[in-house]
């Protein structure tokens, strides 16, 4: 459902610095896939995720949705039908709102942000419950600033807040990488509770193999803009972290990591 | 934060403490109070108040009597403003407002009081309309006698007179108005005016004014033109034009010279205005004052020589130095 | 009336004409994270186009107040285009605006005089204007005149107070706190700034209009040091009652407009010919950015907000005015590779 067709692009073009990231590069995601990205520096993993959200255009090819050329399509028209959380918690909240508000700023995605009232107390319960099954005791401070919470806390309701309204993809920058292990895996858990609820396709750019094998029906492996590794369903079951990582380890050596 | 606000509690409590000390070190002083409030701090209007108080005196006010209150605003409007409400509030007798920003404020301040006001050196007194209970001294330019002068000089009519005016200064288009209103009197005589916005641009407007063939200028009173006096002769000069100035000062200052006002005239008739109100006059009972008829001739002698111009016999032409 | 009673008096009726100068340096400085210069611009502009709109059109003196919102608001949107179109910085955008304002407001005079000539000053009760204050030489008396002006600004405080809660409004102060959110949530960043700027100079263009028609004359000079003094009152209103969770951020600027301006005016009483004014008024607001500063060096201990310098010369501007309800999260986030892996 989202096709990237012969996508080039090159960063600091015509200068000293110049680096090709993709040449002709074809990618395709298909409906109710769960795709874990994994790669080495370089490999072109968040730049495809990028191109796909619309926060950077490739050089020449097309992006497709569902058939449509989404292309020049801008970023913050794409994200009416995209959800993405960040690697940064700071970046998926409002940390100078509560969570009830934050919840309901997220509710109202791809409506009219008028004059009517932002805040519906007649939502309250349905977003304490949501909250309620992250699990980390957050219906309790429903009137919490977010900027008071922990960078755990605050992933957890950017995943909320990505997933309220319907979406065609949600794209996950790395958004386990800045939390410590403990949070990490409650973070990591939620996620996949949340898209097999509700059947959501996925896009996880991760530098966590275990969590690229344990989670998602399809794994790609990227390398200096190419995909060395696509396994999906049963495939992907077979695989072990001991195949990924010897791979992931030949690369890393060849490119000097 | 604690210090934040100990801090802010220390500074109203400062301004609170003064206020009150201040109120209280007047305290002992009933006299019935002059307030007199000044614009800038400006040879002529430091002249304009000498004059006042002489004025008073010379209508037979014994100034013993009264306590003056004297304020100035160093050119800012804001000030004046809030200065005259200050001064309002003390409930004076009579004030007296030199220049025409403070004039507004004080008859606005006054308006609905019982306050009499007293205008000075104000050049268009339609800024002042309406306002009840107020009398004053216009000093419209004798503007007749500036063209005499010139004319004098020149021992021609038909002469090309520049004027530069600022966008500082209100009443120029009506002192451009009465110039050219006096220059019809002349046969051949041009008036050329060119306004300068930006008052670093003075030696390219004036230098604008020579390219135009002026023969001479002739100065408003215009305080932001006056004040860049240096520049502008030092543009005429170098074309070997003299500048005819608004005021004696500008005499002395470089120009050739003046069918000049004098500012502690211009005072003195107000404070005799004021001295009428104090001893019972209604201020609407007190004719406003003009110029006319009140100018004095100067000229610079070394400024005649060396722009190599002959001076000319002319009724009560007084030589002036140089600064 | 005693001079003491008198110039608190006036310096209630500046604070609250100043108060919603206050409220719009609020929302472009505090919510929007946007260093406005063009103040010094709209509240002159607010002014003229008021006092032109009681002259020559003869309406009623709240439309008057209503026509220098909307020219406000229109030069409010140009800076906000200036730097979301054409990429100008924060600063230069107002300051431009700014500059060209000082013209404009000048040749809009010239139909009040309808000649070519400007003035910089004009007397309502001398060419008979009429505004919410006086009618002709008949003046409002001063407590009167407070009661108005209250209720103006309770009326305009309550207005923003709703729209704060409104979808458009939680938007906004969101744009101020985390542009990334905003475009995830479907909407353009650029939009809501402009219209933050749009709103917050639409309110200096209302209070300079309400300021003309308090002192009966429109003053071409009436701008200089409005931005240092909304500012002023910001901090000082925001500083005050930042530990206060019930009160609100519209009500605590009041408050510190109310307290920079009797300040400011029992100064006045002290130094009776404002030679010192624009000295006492640096010194003030020295000591205000100070003390900020201090506030933050605490908040910084205390791990609540994060002592990274910020490189251009918008957030450095921003960072010093650091202004103290802005809430940053500390936790330093590893960011792993750039854009490039």
């Amino acid at each position: 459902m989202i096709e990237l067709i012969d996508i080039s692009k090159k960063f600091n073009a015509h200068t000293v610095n110049e680096t090709t990231v993709f040449s002709d590069f074809n990618f395709t995601v298909e409906k109710g896939q769960f795709i874990s990205v994994i790669g080495s520096n370089g490999s072109g993993k968040t730049t495809l995720l990028n191109i796909t959200a619309g926060s950077i255009l490739p050089d020449v090819g097309k992006v497709l949705l569902n058939g449509k050329d989404i292309t020049t399509q801008p970023e913050f028209i794409r994200a009416r039908r995209f959800g993405r959380v960040f690697q940064d918690p700071s970046k998926g909240v409002a940390s100078n709102m509560t969570i009830m508000e934050n919840l309901s700023l997220a509710d109202n995605k791809g409506k009219m942000f008028g004059l009517t009232r932002g805040v519906s107390k007649k939502k309250f319960q349905e977003y304490q419950d949501m909250v309620a099954s992250i699990g980390l005791g957050l219906e309790d401070k429903m009137h919490v600033k977010m900027g008071a919470l922990s960078g755990g806390q605050r992933q957890s309701v950017s995943l909320l807040m990505a997933t309220m309204t319907p979406i065609d993809i949600l794209l996950l920058d790395e958004h386990t990488a800045a939390l410590d292990p403990k949070t990490a895996e409650v973070v990591m858990q939620l996620t996949n509770k949340i898209i097999k609820e509700k059947n959501l396709t996925a896009l996880m750019v991760t530098h966590n193999l275990r969590y690229a094998l344990e989670y998602g029906n399809r794994i790609v492996m990227m390398h200096q803009g190419h995909i060395i590794l696509d396994k999906k369903d049963k495939e992907k079951e077979k695989l072990v972290v001991d195949d990924v990582l010897n791979l992931f380890n030949n690369i890393s050596i060849e490119v000097g990591n | 934060m604690k210090k934040t606000l100990i801090i802010i509690a220390c500074i109203v409590l400062v301004a609170a403490l003064s206020t009150a000390c201040f109120m209280g070190c007047s305290e002992e002083d009933n006299r019935p109070i002059i307030g007199i409030l000044q614009y800038a701090d400006h040879p002529s209007l430091n002249n304009c108040y000498d004059g006042i108080l002489q004025g008073l005196k010379d209508g037979g006010i014994n100034l013993n009597d009264y306590k003056i209150e004297h304020l100035i605003s160093n050119a800012l409007p804001e000030v004046s403003v809030s200065q005259a409400n200050t001064l309002v509030s003390k409930n004076p007798t009579i004030l007296i407002a030199i220049a025409t920003p403070s004039a507004i404020a004080a008859a606005t301040a006054a308006a609905g009081t019982e306050i009499p006001v007293v205008y000075d050196a104000v050049t268009d007194v339609s800024t002042l309309a309406n306002f009840e209970n107020i009398t004053g001294v216009c000093d419209l330019c004798p503007f007749e006698d500036q063209l005499r002068l010139v004319t004098s000089f020149f021992g021609r009519t038909n002469l090309k007179i520049g004027v530069l005016m600022s966008t500082e200064e209100d009443s120029d288009a009506l002192q451009l108005r009465t110039l050219e209103q006096a220059a019809t009197a002349y046969t051949g005589m041009e008036i050329k005016s060119r306004t300068v916005a930006e008052i670093t641009t003075i030696t390219t407007a004036t230098q604008a004014l020579v390219n135009e063939g002026v023969d001479c200028l002739v100065n408003l009173l215009d305080n932001t033109i006056v004040n860049k006096l240096q520049e502008i002769l030092g543009v005429t000069n170098a074309a070997n034009i003299p500048v005819f100035g608004s005021e004696v000062e500008q005499v002395r200052g470089g120009c050739l010279a003046s069918a000049s006002i004098d500012y502690l005239t211009v005072g003195n008739l107000a404070g005799k205005q004021a001295a009428k109100i104090l001893k019972g006059t209604k201020a609407s009972d007190v004719a406003p004052a003009v110029m006319e008829g009140h100018s004095t001739p100067y000229y610079n002698e070394s400024v005649a020589t060396a722009l190599n111009i002959a001076v000319p016999t002319y009724e009560g032409l007084t030589k002036v130095s140089a600064k | 009336m005693s001079l003491f009673l008198n110039t608190t008096v006036y310096g209630i009726q500046l604070g609250l004409c100043y108060a919603i100068v206050a409220f719009g340096m609020y929302i472009a400085y505090s919510i929007l994270d946007f260093p406005d210069l063009s103040t010094d611009g709209t509240f002159p502009l607010g002014g003229i186009i008021g006092t032109v709109l009681l002259y020559r059109a003869g309406v009623h003196p709240i439309i008057a107040l209503m026509g220098g919102f909307i020219a406000g608001s229109i030069f409010g949107a140009l800076t906000g285009i200036l730097h979301v179109k054409f990429k100008i910085s924060k600063l230069l955008s107002g300051i431009i605006v700014m500059t060209a304002l000082l013209s404009i407001t000048l040749a809009l005079t010239t139909l009040l005089t309808q000649t070519e000539y400007s003035v910089s000053n004009y007397s309502y009760i001398a060419h008979g204007i009429n505004g919410l204050f006086n009618n002709g030489v008949n003046k409002t008396k001063p407590y009167l005149v407070i009661l108005v002006l209250f209720a103006i600004v309770v009326v305009i405080k309550i207005l923003l107070d709703l729209f704060f809660k409104s979808k458009a409004g939680m938007m906004l102060i969101a744009t101020g706190n985390n542009e990334t959110l905003i475009t995830s949530l479907g909407k353009d960043v650029g939009f809501y700034k402009i219209l933050g700027l749009s709103i917050a100079n639409g309110l200096v263009g209302f209070a300079g209009a309400l300021y003309a028609q308090m002192t009966m004359n429109y003053d071409n000079a009436s701008g200089t040091g409005k931005v240092v003094l909304a500012l002023a009152s910001v901090i000082i209103g925001l500083a005050i009652f930042s530990k206060a969770k019930f009160v609100k951020p519209t009500t605590a600027v009041i408050v510190g407009a109310l307290i920079y301006a009797l300040a400011l005016n029992y100064f006045t009483l002290v130094d009776k010919n404002g030679t010192y004014l624009k000295l006492m008024n640096a010194v003030a607001f020295a000591l205000i950015l100070i003390i900020n500063n201090l506030v933050k060096k605490q908040r910084i201990k205390k791990k609540k907000i994060s002592p990274k310098t910020p490189t251009n010369i918008d957030d450095q501007v921003m960072n010093i005015l650091s202004l103290p309800d802005k809430q940053e999260i500390v936790e330093d986030v590893p960011v792993t590779e750039e854009a490039q892996s």
